[in-house]
């Protein structure tokens, strides 16, 4: 009985069209499977892209704009992370490796000191990022000779790009305007920003001090003790500090110019 | 998910054992063909990692055991009859043969599968406990059992009672 058994279950065999049935069903199950897969994987492939392209976008698109009026001009344009994501014009640069990518203090403290520039008598550097950014940039800038920071907006500063002069000296002519409309733009681009903020002074006839201007390029000593001097006079004046102190001087002049001397020790 | 190599050559390897087991269980082809496919799309879909070809014929055996069981006792196929009912399962052609496997059938399904996997697959009582889950005790009793009924059901039918 055994062998009869065995036989008889042998002559059982899967029917050739069950195998393909089958076979059919397990390849249609796995291309389903294997399409999800793919599906899954092309949707995390474009959420990828997306996000990456989105977090490249905001990174690389300039919120803000650092103009430094240097010949022809170095723009920085920087993101909302205060970084420099572009640098455009910097052909008088010697360098700038290291701008790109920066933070935007660090970016107009390589600029300024670039050897590049440093035989440029004076810098403006205008700003379209509100205060907090004049301020840090001042403060970068306060270490450097004859550097004038201000700060104005985007509006501003194409119209003082469309006259041809600095932001600062934009500004200045439409101070000095407002008193004597006759000063002309050539008038104001020949004129350093020192004269150009005496003259308003002059114009409005305030002196320096109280003129609202502030400029990088006074002198200040410090030490032990004071001392200090003040000189006006008639078609030219000087001031000048001296001692062991901290000196300020400072000058006006009905005459235009002045000129200053600091001495610190 | 495993590879279509893999499932083809598990459907070259398994394919009769499986085809077997239903037919000792369902009564029609359209059951059959149900269950064949449910058991190798499982295989196809499983993560179980085989230590021998014994365990992944084990494997084999166990789950279409289940379906057929599970399908059986499913409420919706307690309470129909399908059309295909009335028609033979194909295979086992020889008159010989036919008449045993009918035999077999007949027998609960208790001792069909215990028949079959000790004297087809060759199981010991241990192995096909382990299988059927249940005590090695219970299998030699089934198997003893099973063998008498089948012996009586064949001198009924009055098949070759000298070979039997």
């Amino acid at each position: 009985m055994d062998h009869k058994l065995y036989e008889t279950f042998d002559s059982i065999h899967a029917e050739s069209a069950l195998v393909a049935h089958t076979r059919a069903a397990m390849g249609a199950a796995g291309r389903v499977r294997n399409r999800g897969r793919m599906r899954v994987a092309a949707v995390a492939a474009c959420l990828a892209v997306l996000l990456v392209g989105s977090g490249g976008w905001v990174y690389m698109t300039p919120v803000s704009a650092i103009n430094i009026e240097t010949n022809p001009p170095i723009e920085l344009g920087v993101n909302r992370f205060d970084r420099v994501v572009s640098v455009s014009g910097g052909d008088t640069l010697q360098s700038e490796d290291g701008i790109k990518f920066s933070s935007y203090e660090d970016a107009v403290d390589q600029i300024l000191s670039d050897p590049g520039l440093a035989d440029v008598p004076e810098l403006s550097i205008a700003v379209t990022g509100g205060s907090e950014m004049l301020n840090s940039v001042e403060n970068c800038a306060s270490a450097h000779r004859n550097v004038y920071c201000c700060s104005g907006s985007e509006e501003e500063l194409a119209a003082a790009e469309a006259a041809g002069l600095p932001l600062g000296k934009y500004q200045m002519l439409l101070a000095l305007q407002a008193f004597d409309p006759s000063i002309t733009v050539q008038q104001v681009a020949g004129m350093t920003m020192r004269q150009l903020r005496d003259e308003l002074a002059l114009l409005s006839g305030e002196t320096d001090e109280n003129a609202g201007y502030q400029g990088q390029g006074n002198g200040y000593g410090t030490g032990d003790g004071s001392g200090n001097g003040y000189g006006t006079g008639d078609g030219s004046g000087n001031g000048y500090g001296t001692g062991d102190g901290s000196g300020y001087g400072y000058g006006t002049s009905n005459g235009g110019h002045h000129s200053e001397k600091h001495h610190s020790e | 998910m495993r590879s279509e190599q893999e499932a083809d050559r598990a459907l070259r390897l398994y394919a009769d054992t499986v085809r077997r087991i239903c037919m000792i269980h369902l009564k029609n082809y359209a059951d059959t063909e149900d269950i064949f496919q449910t058991v190798f799309l499982k295989y196809l879909v499983s993560s179980t990692a085989f230590a021998s070809e014994e365990h992944e014929k084990a494997w084999f055996i166990r789950v279409t055991l289940n379906a057929c069981k599970d399908l059986l006792g499913s409420f919706f196929h307690s309470r129909t009859l399908p059309l295909s009912e009335v028609m033979l399962q194909p295979a086992a052609q020889e008159a010989e043969h036919q008449e045993v496997l009918e035999a077999v059938l007949s027998l609960p399904e208790k001792f069909r599968d215990v028949l079959y996997l000790h004297y087809y697959e060759g199981y010991t009582a241990p192995q096909m406990a382990k299988i059927l889950k249940k005590n090695v005790n219970t299998i030699y009793t089934l198997l003893g059992r099973a063998k008498d009924r089948l012996k009586a059901k064949l001198e009924e039918d009055g098949y070759g009672s000298q070979t039997v």
